[in-house]
């Protein structure tokens, strides 16, 4: 390459980062100020002996935290994920963090109501769009801010189809025997660091329950809020669909602007049985952090379902473009004959932003299939990794997996990264991967010019065209939500 | 309880431990190494095993628990002790079935040791080439510095790091520039003491515009059909690739089925040179082929094949690292498996493009066939990529052989035996069309075709 070519080549790369620097568009980044319960920073027995206090909770639940603490405190912190990041101080964060209310100081939050909800907290929700007064909105939500599950609107309506729609704290008093029949079940305690972090300190999440036959006719919907500065969100969700239902579940998240980084160690479990179907869908947009991505929040998650049953399906849709870190790798254990596992995933990093998310899927039973689709979009100095495995047991006979995985640079100064792990140990299995690394070819955007399309427009357009097949499989609301996140976090990425 | 966070972070093993087989077999190598430098003179080489020995009582061998060692376990490879001894004798006749069918310069390693006897006279190679034993070279302390490249990547590698302990023998071809050597250059590595270790060291430089062809082939000489014989033979070459040079190589790995093989292969290139390697696994119980492959330089060229059939209990992987580092570069990789019984297959390949190497073309394919249902493939096809004007991809595909190919050929009077064997055959060959001299591309086809149909 001659020296101007480079010079050119520099000069242009620097109008796009200058462009991108000047993004500073979270308009999710506002703080809320209410009376809040924080407590004390530091995590030891005594503070997860409080937690479980705080939510009345039965022996049973304090004997699975304390195990899992104990297990946590044996494990090192993993740091194999292709995203630099200091080593955490777990003593630094509050572990619970809720609006206070009249209920909750009593410690009898599962009486709490819609009434009691601090009109502080409920205009931040109005503010992020979240429908949690239950108006005539097409969609159940749990709304969660920080430690709390805050609203479950709709539930009187699903519980007439005999569908469990409410907060984990809630389910653990009200539906003891279903919460200890699957808590822990797909994701042990002792699954990961972060998961057994969270199995310990879980805060609130959302619970699920879809009976035997049910389909759903609403989209059931959870909201998470970080608002309270050096607190670590847990939530633990679970969801079950009892033989031949449907459900199609979603999952938004945002946080305000801080300086110091935010922990969020989810987990989430889903249990699928004989001929049930869910579509769990996740729009996550957690602050990034300034343009060095300091303050942003670490999302470091497990997700997992397990498909038990015969042709039961479990799909899995995300749009990732918030977080400084995102390490999660949302997975299908396909157990049961002819089950079918999905994984639909757009990824987008700009600024310093580091994701390394991916997918698992576990073929155990007969003629499972399994499709993963990966959309990675790197921009700025951001590093966008998929990692993935696809592992096929000897007893999946007649398996089939097909995985996809492109890339698509925005800019020279980030890395796009393929890590994908497949294990075959059956023969008639069918295991197919490919990758690709792309750029926006200077004549695609010449192309559209061309024909008076502006050249954010074009950018904006073939960028969607490499999303799409993600896309499609969002929910509608959630597509176009995910549509304009791209556009806003790719916005002023070409000048 | 209060310091938790730190003291997670400090309980980091600094100090590795290991199983009591484990620490034996590395202390029985730690001692070979110690009678080598006993047997030695030259300071430089002494000190040069030393220097390997303490990094390897501390680093030792890998477990299943390193990430890059996770599907290739050593557990039945440290219980038994390669020894390390002097040259056994043995004649023409009994290497000759192992020699190939078309003219070729001829050196023979025995038992990791150059044979001057069954060697061709590399006195009298053409011009421009020159030949040596690793031993000569280290009988000289002032030509160490030719020995010894850039050593940090071998550092990294356990068997890289057991190699340079055991610093013994090898080959160093050098051919000066604006040289073609016409005749390939044929290397017999020939296993003939059972549990003894073949430690070979080699180092190839291709000047400027020079071009050559190696063959390197690792055979196991057994007395009566031994089916008990194991020897291990541990390689490590470093390889220069002038600019605009062009150095075509194939290694064909067909040693006996009990023995191991570990090969680590550091290849340097310059603008404008062409590499072509191809690896031919067949043979050893553990087997694991690596190429470390630097394009350092524009418009360079790059092919990494594999054709690696295992059947048995064989564990057979070959993995390659690929780092383009300036502009233009292509590379092209082709790796087919054929696993047959309980055989493990184990495919790792990583193409890095540093943020220099714009306009990089990189291509990794990995195909597998499973005959057996017991049979296992475990594939790692990575991409890590910092330059956005590229074009990279990777692909790869497990499964069993396609019955509308089989019905196809039956319906056309092949009976479904020959049928699979044609459609088998035609899988595994694939790779070998890149060799550039056809009568090598035969030789290395007819060894596969052989051991395929048994």
């Amino acid at each position: 390459m001659s020296e101007a070519q480079v010079t050119q080549e520099t000069t242009q790369y620097q109008e796009i980062n200058d462009l991108l620097s000047k993004n500073k568009h979270y308009k999710e980044g506002f703080v809320t100020t209410t009376a809040v319960e924080t407590f004390e920073k530091g995590l030891n027995e005594a503070v997860i002996r409080a937690i479980s206090a705080k939510k009345n909770e039965p022996q049973w639940m304090l004997d699975f935290r304390l195990k899992a603490f104990a297990h946590w405190q044996t494990l090192e912190e993993p740091h194999w994920a292709k995203a630099e990041y200091e080593p955490l101080d777990y003593q630094d964060y509050s572990y619970y963090s809720a609006p206070e209310c009249g209920a909750c100081s009593e410690g009898a939050c599962s009486t709490e109501s819609e009434e009691t909800i601090d009109p502080e907290v409920a205009k931040a929700f109005a503010a992020l769009g979240v429908p949690i007064q239950g108006e005539d909105s097409n969609v159940a939500v749990d709304a969660i801010f920080d430690s709390i599950s805050v609203s479950t609107t709709k539930r009187e309506e699903l519980a007439k189809l005999g569908i469990i729609f409410c907060s984990f704290s809630e389910a653990v008093q009200d539906y003891p025997e279903l919460v200890q029949k699957y808590l822990g079940t797909v994701v042990p305690y002792h699954d990961n660091y972060f998961a057994a972090l969270n199995s310990a300190v879980a805060s609130d999440g959302t619970f699920v329950y879809i009976p035997e036959g049910v389909r759903s006719p609403i989209d059931l919907s959870t909201y998470f809020r970080i608002n309270e500065a050096k607190t670590g969100q847990f939530e633990r969700t679970i969801l079950i669909a009892e033989k031949g239902s449907y459900v199609s579940y979603l999952e938004g998240c945002s946080a305000p602007v801080r300086d110091t980084y935010q922990l969020h160690a989810a987990v989430v479990e889903v249990i699928v049985h004989e001929d049930a179907e869910v579509k769990y869908s996740t729009v996550q947009n957690w602050y990034p952090g300034d343009e060095d991505c300091e303050g942003g929040i670490l999302n470091f998650v497990t997700k997992r379902g397990i498909c038990e049953g015969k042709n039961s399906k479990l799909s899995w849709t995300q749009a990732e473009t918030g977080s400084a870190i995102t390490w999660k790798y949302p997975s299908c254990v396909l157990k049961g004959d002819n089950s079918i596992g999905e994984f639909y995933s757009v990824a987008l990093t700009n600024r310093r932003q580091q994701a390394d998310t991916g997918t698992k899927m576990i073929h155990i039973g007969k003629n499972t299939r399994s499709t993963i689709i990966s959309k990675g979009l790197s921009a700025g100095k951001s590093d966008n990794t998929y990692r993935g495995l696809v592992k096929i047991a000897p007893s999946a006979e007649g398996a089939r997996n097909f995985t996809q995985c492109d890339s698509m640079l925005i800019g020279d100064q980030c890395g796009a990264h393929t890590f994908p792990y497949i294990e075959v140990e059956n023969a008639s299995a069918q295991v197919e991967h490919e990758a690709t690394t792309s750029r926006i070819g200077e004549d695609q955007l010449f192309y559209c010019q061309q024909r008076g399309i502006s050249e954010q427009d074009a950018i904006s357009m073939i960028v969607n065209g490499f999303c799409k097949e993600v896309f499609s499989e969002l929910p509608l609301e959630f597509a176009q939500e995910a549509e304009e996140l791209l556009a806003i976090s790719l916005e002023g990425s070409v000048g | 309880m209060t310091t938790l966070s730190s003291s997670t972070r400090e309980s980091k093993p600094l100090v590795k431990k290991f199983s009591p087989v484990v620490k034996a077999a590395m202390e029985h190598y730690a001692q070979l190494s110690d009678d080598l430098n006993k047997a030695s003179d030259h300071e430089n080489v002494v000190s040069l095993r030393q220097k390997a020995k303490q990094l390897f009582l501390q680093e030792g061998f890998p477990t299943r628990r390193d990430e890059d060692w996770g599907y290739t376990k050593l557990t039945n490879f440290v219980q038994t002790h390669y020894r390390l001894e002097g040259l056994s004798q043995i004649t023409l006749a009994d290497i000759q079935k192992f020699l190939p069918s078309y003219p070729a310069t001829r050196i023979v390693m025995v038992d990791g040791w150059f044979s001057e006897s069954l060697s061709d006279d590399l006195s009298v190679l053409p011009k421009g080439v020159s030949v040596e034993s690793i031993d000569d070279i280290l009988e000289i302390p002032a030509s160490m510095d030719k020995l010894i490249g850039p050593q940090t990547q071998i550092d990294k590698e356990p068997f890289g790091v057991l190699n340079t302990m055991l610093l013994s023998d090898g080959y160093f071809l050098q051919v000066s520039r604006n040289t073609t050597v016409e005749l390939p250059i044929f290397v017999l590595n020939v296993q003939t003491q059972n549990q003894h270790v073949s430690n070979l060291r080699n180092r190839i430089i291709i000047e400027q515009n020079a071009e050559a062809t190696v063959v390197e082939s690792y055979v196991s000489l057994t007395p009566e059909q031994n089916e008990e014989f194991s020897g291990l033979t541990n390689v490590v070459s470093e390889i220069e690739v002038g600019q605009d040079a062009r150095f075509n190589q194939v290694v064909v790995q067909a040693q006996a089925e009990r023995s191991y093989y570990f090969a680590n292969q550091f290849v340097y290139q310059a603008s404008r040179s062409v590499f072509n390697t191809l690896y031919s696994g067949t043979g050893s119980l553990t087997s694991r082929h690596q190429n470390h492959l630097q394009m350092d330089g524009e418009h360079i060229e790059s092919i990494q094949n594999s054709a690696c059939y295992a059947s048995g209990e064989q564990i057979m992987d070959s993995r390659t690292y690929t780092e383009h580092n300036e502009v233009n570069g292509v590379s092209q990789q082709l790796h087919k498996y054929v696993l047959d019984d309980s055989a493990i297959g184990v495919f790792n390949g990583m193409i890095k493009v540093a943020r220099a190497a714009q306009k990089t073309d990189g291509q990794m394919d990995n195909k597998n066939l499973l005959l057996s249902n017991s049979a296992q493939m475990d594939t790692k096809p990575q991409l890590e990529i910092y330059a956005d004007d590229v074009k990279c991809s990777h692909g790869s595909a497990t499964g069993q052989i396609n019955k509308d190919q089989v019905f196809y050929l039956q319906a056309r009077g092949i009976p479904k035996a020959q049928a699979i064997r044609m459609i088998t055959e035609a899988f595994l060959l694939e790779p070998v069309e890149d060799i550039r001299n056809p009568e090598i591309g035969k030789w290395v086809s007819a060894i596969l075709s052989q051991k395929l149909n048994g």
